[in-house]
């Protein structure tokens, strides 16, 4: 069993890093992620951890650094947030194009606007589409695993992809928690040497990335969307794996809450499902049989586990913690993926959206009771496949079809709450403001 | 604090860059004793404050529960129990008792009493929260260190404590949140410096002190309107309301103009382009306007030796030097540029209650 301490989401992953025993790291600072940068610099430089560290002039530097790097065979790591994210855009293809399982972590940052330093998943989802393994951390030890996990996962020969574990920035990135850093013998069971088939080396030449013809371009995008499958199919045994050797086990897909009973789940991914845990606590006490579940990964998106697994409940509250200006719904893609994935489900959920914590709001607890007694109240009308509303019946949703919300700027009640209201009023707590509870 | 009635929060103001690492090392060490202790604890930074830039008031945190933590992220401590204060110009330049639980104390670094602090607080709307002051001199801090990954969510390697060894001892004999036992088992190197913290601290009861004062908080969710990006700007060389700098300064400078010639090296060298030249009869009537020879935040005479018409080279030009102490951070650039050393610094405190305190040794 490794050793206990109480470190910053940041400063966990430097720890992870170096349990890696990563060779080239590229850094450029951008709060809120800088911190592990710092440490990582300072870990180099006391001689706690060998590896290349190269101070880059920008983030598609980074990018390009660790791309080369690893094409030679080198572990590597780099990281950004916010706009430093984007900035680097165009490296994220050729890198998982090319098979480099390279790491970025992200922190959370928003875009500009407003550009504050406040958590928001945007930037990060803006990148969900180029072929890297994604998924959140919700505390520092989440996001010391997440680390070591990712490695294992994206070095797999089956999958060969690079990864952005992220981590709320200034939640997960800045406030410490408890974390149980591994036991280096820990680590080498679970982590072997990376040792790429194919590697830069002057006594083998090989090209890397080469200009292709445009008959080559299908068949190059079918081996990155069966490299992804390939991830998604063995998940679960790395996790398996995981739990063996740390003794923490992890759901590899979907994190549940006290779910045996309940009718209202709030679904998310990161920080925000800490608090709504410990809402849900609070609404129990109440008798809203309210759970929680975490997702783990958004790419590859878990869909059939999302299906089985969110069908039985009567409302499922998407905690959507990112925009996509005109998607489907006008959410964002937690949204369109949820949905997406419930299309074939024979008993669905209806499925309310909380677009929350944007701009790195503090989502606080009497939100959450004013989001679940939403929910609640939904769920008193039932679900989709009892016949409470079909498609053509106000967008196949009851109480008229308005099932998506701006957290604080709309009031909840359309969600077929007044509709509820009239004939069954127990919900325990009608503190419209959700601060007395 | 409705939400968690159990919840204990400890807010410590400091300086940024150079009393980060005593901040944590206080709110750390708190919050680990108070774990050893059987409490659910958090210690973390506020996130907004800017701790990278020298002497800027910021602010670290502890929460200590019996049960655990409902919110635990959060960016700020709303309904601190206990306020810290590295130094005591942080209590006159901040409204340091913002949110403070009803009972709550202050614990201020300072040579200086407890009476001088609660006269610095006579101003805060909600002082009659306030229960108990409390100093106690557990040495000056702000001397620069090497921020060692400590910034920007990171934790540094642990240093020796000194001052908040002697803070964390006057932690624990004011308030009794964590044992004086509990913090010297965790870090024996420190036990001296808290046993005398915990020895010499001086304790005041605020004779204000209403336990009935409860004014209301801000709603804690509220609705909204949308929010225009497009705003009026200041004038360029306006003042930046949303960020006055003045209470980055510890000691404020004060010119002799008897001996001040108008050289205007001050005037060029601030970086935060404070100094003015004003016309003597401008000084004058700045000075009749600001009522007081305290100045207020950017009165005329600003600890500005009242005008002399007969004195030194200024009068040649008719011109002095005014500083503004609205932003004036306190650098010393000015007061070490000044060729005729005719600027000096003097201690911000000095200043309150419009009494400057002040001799001039040339
Ligand atoms: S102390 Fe610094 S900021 Fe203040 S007037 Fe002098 S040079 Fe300007
Ligand atoms: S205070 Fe000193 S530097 Fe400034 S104008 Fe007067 S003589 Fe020159």
């Amino acid at each position: 069993m490794g050793k206990q301490v109480r470190v910053s989401g940041c400063k966990a992953v430097a720890e992870a890093v170096k349990a890696a025993n990563v060779d080239v790291i590229a850094s450029y600072p951008i709060r809120p992620y800088t911190g592990t940068m710092v440490e990582l610099a300072r870990m180099v430089a006391e001689g706690e951890l060998d590896a290349e560290f190269v101070h880059a002039e920008g983030e598609h530097a980074q990018l390009s650094v660790v791309l080369g790097a690893s094409a030679a065979g080198a572990r590597v790591f780099t990281g950004s947030a916010g706009v430093g994210v984007t900035y680097a855009f165009e490296v994220y293809s050729p890198t998982s194009g090319e098979f480099h399982p390279v790491q970025c972590m992200i922190a959370n940052r928003t875009l500009d606007p407003p550009g504050d330093f406040g958590s928001e998943h945007t930037e990060a989802m803006a990148t969900r589409d180029q072929g890297w393994i994604m998924g959140w951390a919700a505390s520092p030890q989440e996001a010391y695993d997440n680390t070591l996990i990712y490695y294992r996962l994206g070095e797999d020969p089956r999958v060969m992809l690079p990864q952005f574990p992220c981590q709320d920035g200034y939640f997960v990135s800045h406030i410490s928690g408890p974390v149980e850093l591994a036991d280096p013998g820990q680590v080498k069971e679970f982590l072997p040497e990376f040792r790429p088939a194919r590697a830069l080396d002057p006594r083998r030449p090989v090209i890397m990335g080469p200009q292709c013809h445009a008959d080559q371009g299908a068949a190059i995008e079918l081996g990155r969307a069966e490299a992804m499958r390939n991830a998604r199919e063995i998940i679960p045994q790395v996790y398996d794996e995981f739990a063996r050797i740390f003794g923490r086990r992890y759901d590899p897909f979907l994190e549940e809450y006290k779910t045996d009973d309940a009718e209202v789940v709030f679904f998310g991914q990161g920080a925000h499902t800490v608090p709504a845990r410990l809402a849900a606590d609070r609404l129990r006490a109440q008798g809203l049989k309210v759970g929680v579940v975490q997702l783990r990964f958004m790419r590859p998106f878990p869909t059939d586990a999302v299906a089985e697994r969110l069908a039985r409940f009567k409302v499922v509250g998407i905690i959507e913690n990112s925009n996509s200006f005109g998607s489907a719904f006008d959410a964002g893609p937690l949204t369109a993926e949820v949905h997406a994935s419930l299309y074939y489900a024979e008993n669905r959920p209806q499925i309310l959206t909380f677009l929350a914590g944007l701009g790195g709001e503090n989502i606080r607890l009497g939100a959450y009771g004013e989001m679940a007694r939403a929910m609640h109240a939904a769920a008193q009308a039932g679900r989709v496949g009892d016949g409470a509303g079909h498609v053509g019946e106000g967008a196949g949703r009851v109480g008229g079809g308005k099932h998506v919300f701006w957290l604080g700027f709309e009031p909840l009640g359309d969600a077929g709450v007044e509709h509820v209201a009239a004939s069954e009023d127990g919900d325990g707590g009608s503190d419209g403001e959700g601060g007395g509870w | 604090m409705a939400l968690q009635p159990n919840l204990i929060e400890v807010t410590v103001w400091y300086r940024g860059v150079v009393e980060g690492r005593l901040a944590r090392q206080v709110t750390n060490s708190l919050a680990d004793a108070a774990q050893t202790e059987g409490s659910y604890v958090q210690a973390f930074d506020n996130y907004t404050d800017l701790p990278d830039r020298v002497y800027v008031p910021c602010r670290s945190y502890a929460r200590i529960c019996p049960e655990p933590i409902a919110e635990p992220y959060t960016y700020v401590n709303s309904n601190p129990s206990l306020v810290v204060c590295t130094d005591a110009a942080l209590v006159k330049g901040c409204n340091v008792l913002k949110g403070i639980d009803p009972g709550g104390t202050l614990i201020v670094n300072t040579r200086r009493d407890p009476e001088f602090v609660l006269g610095l607080v006579k101003d805060l709307p909600q002082k009659a929260r306030l229960k108990k002051v409390a100093t106690l001199d557990a040495g000056t801090a702000h001397q620069p260190n090497t921020p060692q990954g400590g910034i920007e969510g990171s934790t540094e390697k642990a240093g020796t404590m000194r001052t908040a060894a002697a803070l964390l001892g006057a932690i624990a004999k004011v308030t009794g949140m964590v044992s004086l036992e509990t913090l010297t088992k965790k870090a024996p190197a420190a036990a001296e410096m808290m046993a005398h913290g915990y020895a010499f601290v001086r304790e005041l009861a605020n004779p204000d002190y209403d336990p009935n004062d409860t004014a209301s908080e801000a709603a804690e969710f509220g609705r909204r309107g949308k929010v225009d990006l497009i705003v009026p700007a200041p004038l360029p060389n306006g003042s930046q309301e949303g960020h006055i700098t003045g209470n980055y300064r510890l000691q404020r400078p004060v010119v002799d103009q008897k001996i001040c010639t108008a050289c205007k090296i001050c005037w060029v060298s601030c970086p935060d382009a404070c100094i003015t030249m004003v016309k003597d009869d401008e000084a004058a009537a700045a000075a009749a306007a600001a009522g007081e020879a305290d100045g207020g935040l950017d009165g005329g005479a600003d600890g500005a030796v009242p005008a002399a018409a007969d004195g030194g080279g200024s009068a040649a030009t008719g011109e002095k030097v005014k500083v503004n102490l609205k932003y004036c951070k306190g650098c010393g650039i000015c007061w070490n540029v000044c060729p005729l050393k005719c600027i000096k610094p003097v201690d911000e405190l000095d200043f309150a209650g419009g009494v400057v305190r002040i001799t001039y040794s040339i």
